[in-house]
């Protein structure tokens, strides 16, 4: 059967219809709201030309999913992301320092404790419950950020945004996959902003 | 759509070897567990969604190529048959093949992780436990043979006091004890520790007591009690610390405590878990607690919560500030036979080796129970590395299959064109193939023949250009050629006729084309012997016949002389014979005049000689006789002298015209006006009695002449003298003369009269010699006149006026250079050769 060209325009323009749909909701998949964790509050002060002082207090919780995987032995990390921005008028804010702290929380059955260990440092605590040990990585943890080839300006404002997130990229390999279009493990706060004083 | 292809068949390839790249590194990271490039570490569900993507672009590439193959090949396009079939059964072979592997694998894959986790492993990990579990049951049971005795004297002590109340069962008056404990504080030698919470720690020779946390609801001497029983067991057995609790249910209800421990405080608290397996032991079915601590449900007997398997334990394992292991163990205190909320608390040291061995088996616990909850992640990451090591496998088949398809089929398409090519009249020669196989040997052989056949496409070209030249040349030839020229089928058909024939025959070529002999001779009845006897010269078959035919025109005789040729190679274009036309009218009028001359100068010289003996002799006769005679006989024989010597006279003239008339014109030009010379031979005529007015219309812008004056003045004569004979037969003699430059810068003179114009008997024989009808004179004028223009370079015609009176005499001389010889001897070369046909 012949088509007429408005037929075929027809048939075209519902085809891209289609493929447009398809990929919102492709892209709504992978764009899931996230929840878990929460940032309450900031302090950051500069101590110094290149560094700051960061008060960081978050609500962290997870999921019936992610606590199972941990009692499991499967060691979960969490990052905090921290970036510096010095503020521009007409422009975009120039970054000035990025951070990324990691704390990975593991649990040991034969003595039913969860240990937390700062990645990139020799820092290890015991808790006796999960609780106290994510209220150990959120109750006002204290966080340094050096400038690298930057120093602050006293005639400039800074802010800095924080994001909290579980590191899906830190599980094992095999876990990656599967975790990765589930929600129980989509966890991070929003990136909550905050200024630099 | 291959053209499309090729242009991204090498992009196709590259993304096809990224994709490879990126899969082999997601491959070693899923198999390895472990990856050791950060990126693709970090990138790994990235990685593999761009892997499924290239997958999928490959597979869509390798569709729209099976497609357009197949469009192809319903189309019959050369090699696609042959790709079809190649494509087709690598396809199938790599898909059974592939299918058969993937299958196999993926059983033994599933098969495989499932019996590592159900059997070796899982096994050994158990009886690990169950071993570790027996070791510290043992010391569960030692720890509770050496406070035996304690727990009968403080179940004793505390018996004592609460009476009834403990006698009641569980769970019955806690919340009176919890709101009447005051606690107690322990003197430790000369200082004291006093705490301000819920705990204490003591040391050796501690004397005195004092209330502690918010369990302490026994007497004063009880505390007291109890603690020196406790203390002395822990010293006795070198315990660590151990510790009363009043109420189990509530930590903070701790009420004596002996610690061992170097700078401990307060004394360790059971976990919550630990608690909970003793209360759950001591309440059965009891489901849930509503323990402050405990918020998780628990559920008695479930493996989530036992992490030996099952059984409930009284014991737990926890860390020292220094590392090392201790065992805590809760020793229910029974009041009365019946269970009760009061627990000792017993913290010991486990020996180093059983630590080791504790950690040991808890790490490889840990690390089963790790691989355990990664199992079906485990599977479906090595499900998913099958699948693509699968589909890339049947990619990588593929596409070698494409390539050695287009190797073999490229060739063969290129032949196919190149053959195509070659029958439309292209020569050009293929692309030869890297590669030294049979298709090679083909393709240069191909090209070979291709360079032979342009080759000799080449010389028919230049053959066939080299003919086109001869046939133009010929052509050219036969336009310019005075003989007229026709060709002949084999049906006798006209097929081409030359100018000459068009202006020899007065037709034109599209008059007689394809025109039958035969109608030929039906077309024109003036031209019908010529055509008869063509075509009885070729029904005769003979290859070269000669005949010339006399036609009767209304202009006069024409004779024309043809040849009839077979020509040796019959062409379709050109015809059979070819048949050529001369028409040798005037040749013949030639050779009349110059036989007419010969004879005139024969019969000139044979008259003159006897005439001149003859005239002496009469003289002589008439001188001697006129003596002697008488006057009369002397005046008869006077008239009789007369008589002879006027016949003398006139032979004389005769033989004076013949003479003039056999002579040759022999031309000395000078630069001349012809108006002038015209004027001077008028005003020699101009005389009344001979004509009554001679009218000059002369052109005075007439270009130069080159011009033998004599011969012009004897051409004007002779005219004008003939225009007054003719005229004067009509009465008033009146002659014009006109002279005019025409467009070719020709001088064009023409002399008219008004008398009866020509006579129809002699109009065919104007300029040949006797023709007149004048009863004096030979007839020679005109035929001077004719020889003489001609001599100049001229013609000459005559005609009637078209008013019907009168006639004129019409001379065209051409303005260049005269030959000072005559032209017109030379005609007669063909006399003997000639037949004449009448």
């Amino acid at each position: 059967m012949m088509l007429t060209d408005k037929g075929k325009m027809a048939m075209i323009q519902h085809r891209a219809s289609v493929a447009r749909i398809a990929f919102l909701v492709f892209a709504c998949a992978l764009s899931l709201p996230a929840f878990g964790f929460s940032i309450l509050s900031v302090d950051a002060t500069r101590d110094s030309e290149v560094s700051v002082a960061a008060n960081v207090t978050a609500a962290i919780e997870f999921t019936p999913t992610v606590i199972e995987a941990l009692e499991s032995s499967i060691p979960i990390t969490i990052r905090t992301n921290i970036k510096v921005y010095r503020v521009r008028k007409n422009m975009w804010d120039q970054l000035v320092c990025e951070y990324d702290s990691r704390d990975e929380v593991s649990y040991r059955s034969l003595y039913r404790t969860y240990r937390m260990r700062m990645r990139g440092s020799n820092i290890v605590r015991e808790y006796d419950s999960l609780d106290e040990a994510l209220g150990a990585i959120g109750d006002g943890r204290l966080h340094n950020l050096v400038l690298e080839n930057a120093q602050f300006d006293s005639e400039e404002t800074y802010i800095g945004k924080v994001r909290i997130s579980l590191d899906r990229t830190a599980l094992p390999s095999v876990m990656r996959v599967p975790v990765f279009f589930k929600n129980s493990w989509r966890l991070q706060s929003d990136r909550f902003e905050f200024d630099v004083k | 759509m291959l053209s499309l292809f090729k242009r991204y068949y090498t992009i196709a390839l590259a993304l096809t070897t990224v994709l490879l790249v990126f899969v082999i590194f997601e491959l070693v990271g899923v198999l390895t567990g472990t990856m050791r490039f950060d990126l693709f570490s970090r990138s790994h569900v990235e990685l593999l969604i761009l892997n499924s993507v290239g997958v999928v672009l490959v597979l869509t590439w390798i569709g729209v190529y099976a497609y357009q193959l197949f469009k192809q090949y319903r189309r019959r396009v050369p090699g696609t048959q042959l790709a079809m079939r190649i494509l087709r059964n690598i396809a199938l072979i790599t898909i059974l093949s592939m299918a058969v592997v993937y299958g196999f694998s993926f059983l033994a894959l599933s098969r495989g992780i499932d019996n590592w986790f159900e059997l070796q492993v899982g096994e050994a990990v158990e009886e690990a436990n169950q071993l570790r579990v027996m070791i510290f049951d043992s010391f569960e049971s030692t720890i509770r043979n050496d406070f035996q005795n304690v727990v009968d004297e403080l179940a004793t002590l505390i018996g004592r006091q609460e009476g009834q109340e403990f006698t009641k069962g569980f769970g019955e008056s806690v919340s009176d004890s919890s709101e009447s404990a005051t606690g107690i504080r322990l003197q430790l030698g000369e200082g004291s520790l006093e705490s301000d919470g819920i705990g204490f720690v003591i040391g050796a020779g501690a004397s005195d007591t004092a209330p502690i946390g918010d369990g302490a609801g026994l007497e004063p001497d009880i505390r007291t009690e109890i603690f020196q029983r406790i203390f002395r067991a822990s010293q006795s057995k070198d315990y660590e610390e151990v510790t009363y609790f009043e109420d189990l249910t509530r930590p903070e209800s701790m009420v004596v405590s002996s610690s061992s421990r170097p700078g401990t405080l307060l004394p360790v608290q059971p976990s919550q878990w630990l608690i909970e397996q003793h209360l759950l032991e001591a309440v059965p079915g009891q489901q849930t607690l509503d323990t402050r601590g405990i918020q998780d449900t628990v559920e008695g007997g479930s493996d989530q919560t036992q992490p030996w398997g099952g059984r409930r334990s009284s014991w737990e394992l926890l860390t020292d500030d220094d590392g090392s292991a201790l065992l805590r163990m809760l020793i229910p205190i029974p009041i009365a036979g019946h269970v009760s909320r009061h627990y000792l608390q017993v913290l010991t040291k486990l020996p180093s080796s059983s630590q080791r061995l504790a950690e040991r088996v808890s790490q490889m616990n840990e690390r089963h129970e790790r691989l355990e909850y990664l199992r079906n992640p485990l599977k479906v990451s090595f499900v998913l590395a099958l699948t693509f090591v699968t589909l890339i496998a049947v990619l990588l088949a593929t596409w070698a299959a494409i390539g050695l398809t287009r190797r073999l089929v490229e060739p063969i398409r290129s032949l196919s064109e190149g053959t195509k090519a070659i029958a439309e009249g292209y020569y050009e020669e293929l692309e030869e193939l890297s590669s030294r196989d049979d298709l090679s040997v083909l393709v240069k052989s191909f090209n070979d023949m291709t360079r032979r056949i342009r080759q000799s496409q080449k010389q028919i070209r230049l053959s066939q250009e080299l003919a086109e030249q001869h046939s133009a040349y010929l052509e050219i030839v036969l336009e310019h050629l005075s003989s007229g020229v026709l060709f002949i089928d084999k049906d006798n058909r006209l097929t081409n006729i030359n100018l000459a024939t068009q202006s020899i025959l007065e037709v034109s070529p599209e008059d007689v084309k394809s025109v039958h002999l035969h109608d030929m001779v039906k077309w024109n009845r003036k031209y019908s012997p010529l055509f008869a006897s063509i075509e009885r010269a070729i029904d005769r078959k003979i290859s070269d016949w000669s005949n010339t035919v006399r036609l009767e025109t209304e202009q006069g005789e024409q004779i024309l002389s043809f040849s009839v040729t077979e020509l040796p190679v019959p062409d379709s274009a050109t015809g059979n014979h070819v048949v050529v036309i001369e028409d040798i009218t005037a040749l013949v009028q030639a050779q009349r005049g110059v036989a007419w001359r010969e004879v005139a100068r024969r019969m000139a010289h044979e008259m003159l000689n006897p005439l001149q003996p003859i005239q002496l002799a009469v003289e002589r006769i008439q001188y001697k006789t006129n003596a002697r005679m008488s006057e009369d006989d002397s005046r008869s024989l006077e008239l009789s002298f007369a008589a002879i010597n006027r016949q003398l006279n006139t032979l004389h003239r005769i033989v004076k015209e013949f003479q003039n008339y056999s002579k040759p014109v022999v031309l000395r030009p000078v630069s001349l006006n012809i108006n002038k010379l015209i004027r001077e031979v008028v005003s020699l005529h101009d005389k009344p009695e001979q004509v009554k007015e001679i009218r000059l219309d002369l052109d005075p812008d007439l270009p130069a002449f080159q011009g033998d004056p004599d011969k012009l003045v004897q051409v004007f004569n002779n005219l004008i003298n003939n225009a007054k004979e003719a005229a004067r037969v009509s009465g008033d003699a009146i002659l014009q003369i006109q002279t005019r430059a025409n467009e070719l810068d020709n001088i064009v003179v023409s002399v008219m009269d008004n008398g009866p114009g020509f006579e129809s008997e002699v109009f065919d024989r104007m300029f040949e010699p006797y023709a007149t009808t004048k009863k004096q004179g030979m007839g020679f004028g005109l035929e001077i006149v004719k020889r003489i223009v001609e001599a100049h370079g001229g013609v000459v015609e005559a005609k009637n006026n078209p008013d019907g009176v009168g006639a004129q005499i019409r001379m065209e001389f051409g303005v260049g250079p005269t030959r000072p010889t005559a032209t017109t001897e030379v005609l007669a070369y063909r006399d003997s050769q000639q037949g004449i046909e009448v």
